[in-house]
């Protein structure tokens, strides 16, 4: 059934050498230094192809391959599952009516002056009311200049707003300050401040981060991290914990919307053991799960 | 910078495609499921009726959107099969951690399945097995040994007992296992099903080592080889 001249939706042949080593990698029998290499070679885009479709391949044919026994999902498992499901649906819930009431806002802001406006040129135009006509017809025009500005500033807010990262509402609980203080006044928690990573910024930034293991709970504080626009790039934290893995965990993007003193929560996607250092890299809105580091602003060592 | 490695690549599921709704071909076996997932619309006025309806999309669109009900429905359709996979790759001890990961990468990544990349049950089987491998080369627990006698895994067959709709691209997959060679689906079935590493499947089947990941590596390959040929081909 081999057949070399067949090629992948990639276009890619699946016969090189490589490809075993990535096949190696969706199977999750790669040695160390195979790991690193595979690890090199998934930095270029026809592999990372490649791989994916090999992922889907091992994927289908898990599916395919039955097992006689299928357990089922302990209750109370279940539940803390759910539980964390619908926490994350309620906060995006929240960030969804706020995009709507934006919405609904810029729609009743804008339709009545087209129309009011529309009328009272096609009136005067009527009775030959020429100039006064142009001079309507010019104020409507603004007016539905000004509409459209509205509509599309509201736009550009409720989709900045629906990017924005999943934060919990903090009504009822202490603030990110106190709670920041209070893990700061914890014994063992890690502590490491901001430094420059490999990307220049405008202005130099300040700061720390603070990580409770024990926990996983963590802040991080910026003064000077400039304003990212959330609809082009987000700010992404990765932590870096050779004790758990080679790889960093992701935790989490976020916005910076003031240059002042800024607190964000961090969002550790992974149980973190012992972080070594902490970087902040800049990506595509959402983030990435693999980062290119092309962009890497700040980096915290702890100890360092 | 040489302290950030790359994880597993993102599957490239990303992108604002329609949805489409495949049609399921083969039903194999079943977990708890909504009749919202199962019906099969042979009209193509039915079937754009149904994309217009938030109820017929899929449970991962819906997550992605927002909908609660469709965590509960997430629970019921996957959760039995992703219980039963974490135990197999991790054990009984870390099982629970590690089906909370799946669950809380799927919640995550709900927005980027793509339907016209793969199907749900591919793509959440993509995840979980992307998050259990990842979680053994991270020293987890390998799990216990089994009888080969006693794997317990064929290449499914319609009309078995269990019900879970068999997608597409894992109703080929299941046909192009059939190709490999007897050695190389037995060592698929143990690597892939079973969840044993390879050294464990060489000590096993008496194999060097290196010739059980040839097997498995080079099976992979010819696997995805012969799915992307046209399904009339290798049906017959």
């Amino acid at each position: 059934m081999s057949d070399p001249s067949k090629q992948n939706t990639s276009g890619e042949r699946f016969n090189r050498p490589e490809h075993e080593l990535l096949a190696g990698y969706a199977l999750g029998d790669l040695t160390e230094s195979e790991h690193e290499t595979a690890t090199a070679l998934l930095q270029e885009e026809p592999h990372r192809r490649v791989f994916e479709e090999l992922e889907r391949t091992a994927a289908a044919a898990q599916i395919a391959l039955r097992h006689r026994v299928v357990d089922p999902l302990p209750a109370n498992i279940a539940d803390v599952i759910r539980r964390g499901g619908l926490e994350r649906m309620s906060a995006r819930s929240a960030g969804q009516g706020a995009v709507t009431a934006i919405v609904d806002f810029a729609r009743t802001a804008v339709s009545p002056p087209e129309t009011e406006s529309q009328a009272e040129v096609s009136a005067d135009f009527a009775t030959a009311d020429f100039d006064r006509a142009i001079t309507n017809l010019a104020a409507a025009r603004r007016r539905e200049w000004l509409g459209w500005m509205v509509a599309a500033a509201a736009a550009l807010l409720a989709i900045v707003m629906w990017q924005r990262p999943i934060q919990p509402p903090e009504i009822d609980g202490p603030s990110l300050t106190q709670r920041r203080n209070e893990l700061l006044a914890k014994p063992n928690v890690v502590l490491a401040s901001w430094s420059a990573g490999t990307t220049p910024l405008p202005e130099s930034v300040d700061g720390e981060v603070v990580f409770d293991p024990e926990t996983q709970s963590g802040f991080m504080t910026f003064r000077g991290l400039p304003i990212n626009s959330p609809t082009k790039e987000q700010y992404q934290l990765w932590i870096i914990d050779p004790e758990r893995d080679d790889e960093p965990v992701d935790g989490g993007v976020f916005d910076i919307s003031s240059t002042g003193e800024t607190i964000v929560e961090i969002d550790a996607k992974l149980k973190v053991i012992d972080p070594a250092a902490f970087a902040i890299t800049i990506e595509k809105p959402g983030g990435v799960v693999v980062s290119t580091q092309e962009r890497l602003p700040l980096l915290a060592k702890v100890g360092g | 910078m040489a302290f950030i490695t790359h994880a597993l690549a993102e599957p490239d599921v990303r992108g604002a495609k329609p949805h489409r709704k495949r049609a399921a071909k083969h039903v194999i076996y079943s977990e708890t499921r909504s009749d919202s997932m199962t019906s099969i619309d042979s009209s193509e006025t039915l079937a754009e009726r149904a994309q217009e309806s938030p109820a017929a999309d899929s449970i991962l669109k819906r997550i992605a959107h927002g909908d609660p009900q469709a965590v509960n429905e997430c629970l019921n359709q996957y959760g039995n099969f992703l219980w039963s996979l974490a135990k197999r790759y991790c054990g009984e001890s870390e099982a629970e951690d590690a089906v909370q990961e799946i669950f809380v990468e799927l919640w995550r990544t709900a927005d980027r399945f793509d339907s016209d990349k793969a199907s749900e049950m591919t793509f959440v089987a993509m995840i979980a097995r992307r998050r259990l491998i990842d979680r053994r080369r991270r020293g987890g627990r390998v799990p216990d040994l089994v009888s080969i006698d006693d794997a317990g895994c064929d290449v499914a067959q319609s009309g078995s007992d269990d019900h879970v709709e068999l997608s597409d691209e894992a109703a080929k997959a299941g046909e192009c296992l059939k190709k490999l060679s007897e050695k190389q689906q037995q060592v698929l079935s143990l690597s892939i099903e079973q969840a044993q590493p390879h050294a464990v499947i060489a000590d096993r089947l008496k194999m060097p080592l290196g010739t059980v990941k040839s097997y498995a590596r080079r099976g992979l390959l010819q696997l995805r080889e012969c799915m992307q040929r046209p399904l009339s081909v290798e049906a017959t």
